[in-house]
This record gives structure tokens, C-alpha cells and sequence, in this order.
């Protein structure tokens, strides 16, 4: 052994190399960073925050009824037809109205 | 002798991994990217162009606000249209009736709110007849002052339609309105 001593010099200057090449991913927080696959932290854009003073947008179910409670019939049919046109017509007048409030440009960004 | 070429050895090693560890220690892109941005001193006419461009913003947002309370005195209308057509065939309505007395009352609160956005802007406190800075505290003054009854009216209309949904739903289902 003592008759090599350069075959124990490569050898601790090969380990050296391993231990720093390992050392640097992690001081650096992890393995090296991959561009096409970005860290899901990093590249998360931010959650957009309702400004000061508007409320969270909320779903509101359209008001066409899916299924009717079973009831008995209050109206003849040709009256209930009749009134459920003109409820018709308030109910898309509403939607519509909903709809626009909701894409309005509410400038939450303006300082 | 031995010793010298041990201590040599050792400083060989020792100097052969210093540059390893230079390059090791220098920060990656993604390290970079996560540093605090510098905030670069705007220009005054940036900031001017700004608050010209929310200016226009709150002009247009006035707009659709008027289309959206004329369209909320459509919806008192064919509220009240459909209410005298139910009462008319001896449906109650007091439920929806209140609903819509309701939202009657929040539309005019909503104009009210609107009308007061509609005299900052068209006041034009700051700017000129071009829509123009022409003072910088002053037109940055109307463009906050108006901001708060033009994001005033958008909340009780908002609320306002959906009171008057839920409770249309409500009275639907209760009269086997499908």
C-alpha cells in the first residue's frame, strides 16, 4: 500500500469531487433545477384577492327549477303556463343582469 | 521527507477542490428567481399614464353600471308584471312581493351610489377636457375618490339580484312553478 501512494491521492481527490458535487443540490434546496419541468412552488402564479371591500364572487344557482317538489297543483295548467312564461322571463332577466355584474371590470388593481 | 510529501499531498488535495467548491456555492437561475424583485423608481409620466389608464377604466365601469341599473328597472317591470298576474289568478305573492319591494329599494339605493361616482368622474378634478393629466395628486384623487361608490353600487346590485333569485326560486317551487 505504502508503494502507491498516487493511486490513494486519485482516490480521495474522486471522493472529494462526489461529496461537493452531492453537497451542492442540497444547500441549494433540492436537485438542480429542470426547465421543463419548473418547481410547482416557484411557478404557482399568486391567488388573486378580492380588493378591500368586495365580497367573494358567488355561484348562484340559475332559478329554473330542476325538479318540482311533489305538490298538489295550486292553478289550472293553462294559468300555471301562463304565470311560469312570465317567471321565465324575470328569472333570464335576472341571469342576464347576473352575468354582466359578474365580468364587470371591478378594477381591483387600481392603487 | 515522508512528512513533506504528505503535507504535500494534503495541500494538493486541499487546493484542487477550492475551485469545485467556488462553483458550487454560486446561486442557481431558480435560487435567483426567488430573490425580492428592486422595485425601479417609476417615471412621473408612467404614473401619469396610469392613472389615466384606471381613469378611463372607472369611465367604463360607470357606463355598464348604467346599463346595469336600467336593466335592474326592467327587471322591477316584469317583477311587478308578474306579480299582478298571479295575484290577478289568486296566487299568493306576498313572499315574492316583498322580495321584489326589496329589491326596488336597493336599485334606488344603487343609482344613488352611482350618481355619486358619476359626479367625481365627470368633475374631472385633476384632468383635462382630453382625459389628460394635467394634476397628479388632484387626478389621483378622483380616481380613488370614485372608486369606492362605483364598487358601492356593483355590491348592492350584486346582492340585490341575488336576493330577488333566491327568492323567485323559492316561490317557484312553493307554486309548482316549473
Amino acid at each position: 500500500m505504502k508503494s502507491k501512494p498516487w493511486f490513494w491521492i486519485i482516490l480521495g481527490a474522486l471522493a472529494l469531487f462526489v461529496l461537493a458535487a452531492c453537497a451542492r443540490p442540497i444547500s441549494q434546496g433540492g436537485s438542480a433545477p429542470d426547465t421543463n419541468n419548473p418547481s410547482p412552488v416557484t411557478s404557482r402564479p399568486a391567488a388573486i384577492q378580492p380588493a378591500p371591500g368586495l365580497p367573494v364572487p358567488t355561484q348562484v344557482p340559475p332559478t329554473q327549477v330542476v325538479a318540482a317538489q311533489a305538490q298538489p297543483a295550486t292553478l289550472q295548467p293553462t294559468a300555471a303556463a301562463d304565470l311560469s312564461k312570465e317567471a321565465d322571463d324575470l328569472s333570464n332577466l335576472l341571469n342576464g343582469l347576473s352575468k354582466d355584474l359578474d365580468s364587470t371590470d371591478t378594477l381591483n388593481d387600481v392603487k | 521527507m515522508k512528512n513533506i510529501t504528505r503535507i504535500t499531498i494534503c495541500i494538493l488535495l486541499a487546493l484542487s477542490t477550492l475551485p469545485l467548491m467556488a462553483f458550487t456555492s454560486l446561486p442557481s437561475p431558480q435560487a435567483a428567481s426567488l430573490a425580492a424583485p428592486t422595485r425601479t423608481p417609476r417615471a412621473g409620466q408612467q404614473i401619469d399614464q396610469e392613472i389615466v389608464f384606471a381613469f378611463q377604466r372607472e369611465q367604463n365601469w360607470l357606463e355598464l353600471e348604467q346599463i346595469h341599473i336600467t336593466q335592474a328597472g326592467q327587471v322591477i317591470s316584469k317583477g311587478q308584471a308578474l306579480l299582478d298576474k298571479a295575484q290577478s289568478k289568486g296566487v299568493d305573492v306576498a313572499d315574492l312581493s316583498a322580495a321584489l319591494a326589496a329589491f326596488t329599494t336597493e336599485a334606488a339605493n344603487a343609482r344613488t351610489t352611482h350618481d355619486q361616482a358619476a359626479a367625481i368622474l365627470n368633475a374631472r378634478n385633476g384632468f383635462d377636457a382630453n382625459g389628460n393629466v394635467v394634476d397628479r395628486q388632484a387626478a389621483h384623487q378622483t380616481v380613488l375618490d370614485a372608486l369606492t361608490p362605483l364598487r358601492q353600487t356593483h355590491l348592492t346590485l350584486a346582492k340585490a339580484v341575488l336576493d330577488l333569485r333566491t327568492a323567485l326560486q323559492t316561490w317557484r317551487l312553493s307554486h309548482n312553478q316549473k
